[in-house]
């Protein structure tokens, strides 16, 4: 078993709150990211899916170094990351990339796309400008675009021209893992299916491992092998797509499938609607976070905290009423 | 199913509408000759990508348009034609008998007013109501879209409220005064999975309860397929194809339609390659002639690059702008 | 909203303390204030005398105990100059500094308001560039400059209206409209620019499509939404209602905390000098807070927490 790319242990990140002038006690905190883990395989394209608030944009900064981890560890092809010294860290920040959802704010609009593309290299300083101009128009080619687009600025190109600007500059210091928050949104749906293709045809040339954030479900069910499902900071449930999309075991992710559109007039489901209040990650409901909007909720939920179980399916399910994985199932 | 031969809630014919860019006084064609109706109780769908002139007909319904744009053609609505009629007549028909919600209910309300304030507004502006029968009107309107009580929340501001909470609100400011037209610009574009279901469920349901006929504006064929009865697709400003919403699924006529139903995920083997389109909308200011999908057709001939094709009739009102819409 | 109340007292209370110490602490250490008040050839005895008398030979802390002491009492001391209770001069001058920086505020204001409105309105018309360009005067000439002009203009070669002295109502028009200039050119070209940023809302654009009339759009939930940041700025111009008069009080020789201030600089008249500094300092706090409190009710978010 090669090591997995990437593997997340019991990531935290929480943030203080504003407390009260006369407060006692504990400060309050946001707990936006609590307690998550996960692993990618190398080359696999990982799906991390939930709705706004659920923390996984927090925890992409916190992969990216954009924030400090609270607790938990964070492993890159074996290596501690919290651990590195400098030169490991460097190592990680240059493995790891990312490309956002927006490709109108997310390139600096007063740099040439050159220079946007070539931004990581020229800040490592270890290449000589040729050599980075070269590699800077190896990449155009790579992502489809003109060989003259570099000496241009972002605001010449079309939404999905940019979003390969970005691709390319995601490329550039030559990453393993790529960390797509969102990559298509911004987009029109023909320009989407490019860029998905796009992204599919790098992988497969260079090797490379994706995390793909996304809400839009069909696109990770299209892309992704293993999936995970986040509600308020934790994940609910985990396994691959075939399992958690065609079969969820968690009501919240039974209610996220339910909800998603169909494809054909005539393949209108029935939604599983969620009800009762949205809680806050500043204060989440004691045992079950998702207890006070769960079709199915029991007395016994609000006591204890489930724990990811593997259930009948074989995905990994944190409900105390999902059918368990019986000893026939595991073996 | 499609029985349009009822007298329509509203009927659009050879719709132009042209715009000035502000960049450079360059005059763009935004809607070029659209043609479609909408009869009670059903819904349409208008789809298409950005820049395709879907949003700019919606506005131009109710001539919500910046005062550079021009628009010809006609749209028959209650007895009259609104492409005619003066700013002041249009301002009196806009929330009282054509309702308009947008994007993100989040943005919807102006936040330093209550929302009972904001519901108010079409009730007094146009159907004089004051006191006590405003306030019944009020409560009555938050209980149809089923906010319980109706009293403290009619108190509430804006950022007091959840996503979902403020979609019904949007939704009974909508219906406040009983229209007959509602149409939803890009309704469910800004939201999460299951904000974006409750959203078209609400506006069904209102669609249902009231009669309403409905225009949903959308790029998603995955929102057609849910609520919508006839669907107009728009490319470059034109109708390229429209008809009931299960034919154009089952077939669709246009290679632009063809094209957008098959680069749906969905629809593809996971993993494998999802067919795209090559190339980039044509400039509007600037308009080829002859079909205007022509340069990135993959049946294209050398007919539609010259000539602008027909409307070609099929079965059932499904109806396809393309010189070779009757293959296959 | 109370804990905000709280919190913002909390740090009023503060931030006056600590300028009370500033004070103290600047004075002391500009040199030996003794240098200043006794006369040139006072003699080592005459100079140990007053000394005690200041209380100066006493330890630093029990200075400033007795400082804090006194001062809470509205004790500075007396005026070297004039040898009257410090406090009670600077007081008597307030009433004439606040009529000039109230009217002055007043009339930045509203006209500020007014004039950013329609340029909002009539953005990129002849009147729009008009409004900007006196904006972009009004905050480029010195206020002493255009103090002067207008003294030359309107008092000696037209004749119109009288220059120097707080005699009657006429004489408060150009020292007003004079100090009025540059806030109205800020509040004109914030008010403008909010203005032209709430055009954008979405909710303006769902407004419009429920019929709402025009005038209310505008009026009523524009401008409202518009003054939010326009208010930040009204509450700092302000806050220099009672030391920000310096200039124009010159100019115009108005009798007011501004003068006297420089009067007692000029004469190093150190218990004045504290006793004004502490006035000012007090009524910016003050006027801050009260400004700050406002904010809850023009802003619903702000007041529900």
């Amino acid at each position: 078993m090669t090591t997995p790319i990437l593997e997340v242990r019991d990531l935290k990140k929480y943030y203080p709150a504003r407390a009260p002038l006369f407060h006692r006690g504990e400060r309050p905190v946001v707990r936006a990211v609590d307690g998550v883990s996960f692993t990618i395989a190398e080359g696999e394209t990982f799906g991390l899916i939930g709705e706004s608030g659920c923390g996984k944009t927090t925890t992409v900064r916190t992969l990216l170094g954009l924030e400090k981890v609270t607790s938990g560890t964070i492993r890159f092809a074996g290596e501690d990351v919290q651990d590195a010294d400098q030169a490991g860290w460097r190592r990680y920040r240059s493995s790891v990339q990312a490309v956002f959802q927006d490709p109108y704010s997310s390139l600096g609009p007063r740099m040439r796309v050159w220079e946007i593309i070539a931004e990581p290299l020229l800040t490592a300083g270890k290449m000589s400008k040729a050599d980075i101009k070269a590699r800077v128009a190896e990449l155009l080619e790579v992502v489809g675009l003109p060989s003259d687009a570099g000496e241009r600025f972002p605001h010449e190109f079309s939404g999905g021209q940019r979003q390969r600007i970005a691709i390319a500059r995601g490329l550039s210091p030559q990453p393993r893992l790529l960390i797509l928050d969102e990559p298509v949104s911004a987009l029109d749906v023909s320009i989407r299916a490019q860029i998905l293709n796009l992204l599919q045809a790098l992988q497969d040339k260079f090797g490379l491992s994706y995390l793909l954030i996304s809400h839009d479900l069909d696109i990770v069910a299209h892309m992704c092998r293993n999936i995970a499902v986040m509600y308020l900071g934790r994940i609910v449930e985990t396994g691959t797509v075939a399992q958690v999309r065609d079969n969820p075991q968690h009501p919240y992710a039974q209610a996220l499938f339910s909800a998603v559109l169909p494809p054909h007039p005539d393949k209108i489901k029935p939604r599983i609607r969620l009800t009762g209040p949205q809680p806050s990650p500043l204060n989440p409901p004691s045992g079950c976070r998702f207890r006070t909007r769960c079709p199915v909720v029991q007395p016994v939920c609000a006591e204890i905290e489930p724990a990811l179980e593997q259930t009948c399916t074989g995905s990994r399910a944190a409900c105390l009423f999902a059918p368990r994985a019986s000893q026939e199932d595991i073996d | 199913m499609t029985d349009i031969s009822a007298q329509p809630v509203i009927r659009v014919e050879d719709l132009h509408v042209s715009l000035r860019r502000r960049r450079d006084g360059a005059t763009i064609h935004a809607v070029n000759g659209v043609n479609f109706s909408v009869g009670k109780g059903r819904t349409l769908g208008i789809v298409g990508e950005s820049g395709c002139g879907k949003s700019t007909a919606a506005m131009a319904l109710v001539r919500l348009l910046p005062k550079s744009a021009e628009v010809r053609g006609a749209i028959h609505f209650d007895g009259r034609d609104l492409a005619t009629e003066s700013q002041a007549a249009l301002r009196r028909i806009r929330g009282r008998k054509i309702a308009m919600i947008f994007q993100d209910p989040m943005v919807a309300l102006d936040p330093l007013f209550t929302v009972g304030d904001q519901l108010a507004e079409p009730l007094r502006e146009h159907l004089d109501l004051d006191g006590e029968a405003l306030h019944a009107r009020q409560v009555e309107l938050l209980q149809a879209v089923g906010i319980s009580s109706p009293e403290a929340r009619l108190k509430q501001y804006p950022h007091q409220m959840s996503g979902g909470m403020l979609q019904r609100i949007v939704g009974a400011i909508a219906i406040a005064c009983n229209p007959e037209l509602l149409i939803a610009d890009e309704p469910t574009t800004a939201l999460d999975p299951t904000a974006q279901a409750g959203y078209l469920e609400l506006l069904e349901r209102l669609s249902e309860t009231y009669g309403l006929a409905l225009i949903v504006v959308t790029h998603d064929m995955g929102v057609v397929s849910r609520i919508c009865h006839d669907v107009m697709v728009m490319y470059a400003g034109q109708t390229v194809e429209y008809g009931p919403v299960r034919a154009i699924f089952d077939q669709p006529r246009h290679p632009y339609t063809q094209a957008l139903l098959a680069s749906i995920p969905h629809a593809v083997q996971p993993g494998a390659c999802l067919p795209t389109i090559e190339g980039q909308p044509p400039d509007l200011a600037a308009l080829p002639p002859g079909c205007p999908f022509a340069a990135r057709c993959p049946k294209v001939v050398d007919r539609c690059l010259a000539e602008a094709p027909p409307a070609v009739e099929f079965a059932g009102g499904q109806r396809a702008l393309c010189w070779r819409a009757d293959e296959r | 909203m109370g804990q905000y109340i709280l919190k913002r007292l909390w740090r009023a209370l503060i931030t006056l303390i600590v300028i009370s110490m500033l004070i103290f602490v600047i004075a002391r250490v500009t040199g030996d204030p003794i240098a200043y008040l006794a006369s040139e050839d006072a003699s080592e005895q005459e100079l140990a005398q007053v000394r005690a008398q200041l209380g100066l030979d006493r330890p630093i802390y029990v200075q400033y105990a007795l400082y804090v002491g006194d001062a809470l009492r509205g004790d500075f001391g007396n005026s070297l100059r004039y040898n009257r209770p410090a406090f009670e001069m600077v007081l008597q001058r307030l009433p004439a500094t606040i009529q000039l920086s109230l009217i002055a505020f007043i009339v930045s204001t509203v006209l500020g308001i007014m004039m950013g409105v329609l340029a909002a309105l009539r953005r990129d018309t002849w009147i729009d560039g008009a409004l900007r360009l006196l904006a972009v005067l009004g905050q480029s000439a010195p206020n002493f400059w255009i103090g002067i002009l207008a003294i030359m203009i309107f008092g000696v070669h037209l004749q119109w209206l009288p220059t120097s002295g707080r005699v009657g109502p006429e004489y408060l028009i150009l020292p007003a409209l004079t100090l009025a200039l540059f806030s109205m050119a800020s509040v004109m070209r914030l008010t403008r620019s909010a203005m032209l940023e709430t055009q954008t809302q979405e909710y303006v654009k769902f407004l419009r499509a429920k019929g709402v009339r025009e005038s209310q759009i505008i009026f009523k939930h524009m401008l409202r939404n518009a003054l939010v940041p326009v208010l930040a700025v009204l509450g700092i111009q302000l806050s220099h209602l009672v030391g920000g008069t310096v200039i124009i009080e010159i100019v115009f020789n108005w009798p007011g905390v501004g003068r006297l201030m420089v009067e007692a600089l000029l004469n190093s008249d150190l218990p004045l000098i504290q006793a004004g500094v502490m006035l000012i300092a007090i009524s910016v706090v003050l006027v801050n807070l009260l400004v700050d409190l406002s904010y809850g009710l023009v802003d619903p978010r702000i007041r529900i927490e």
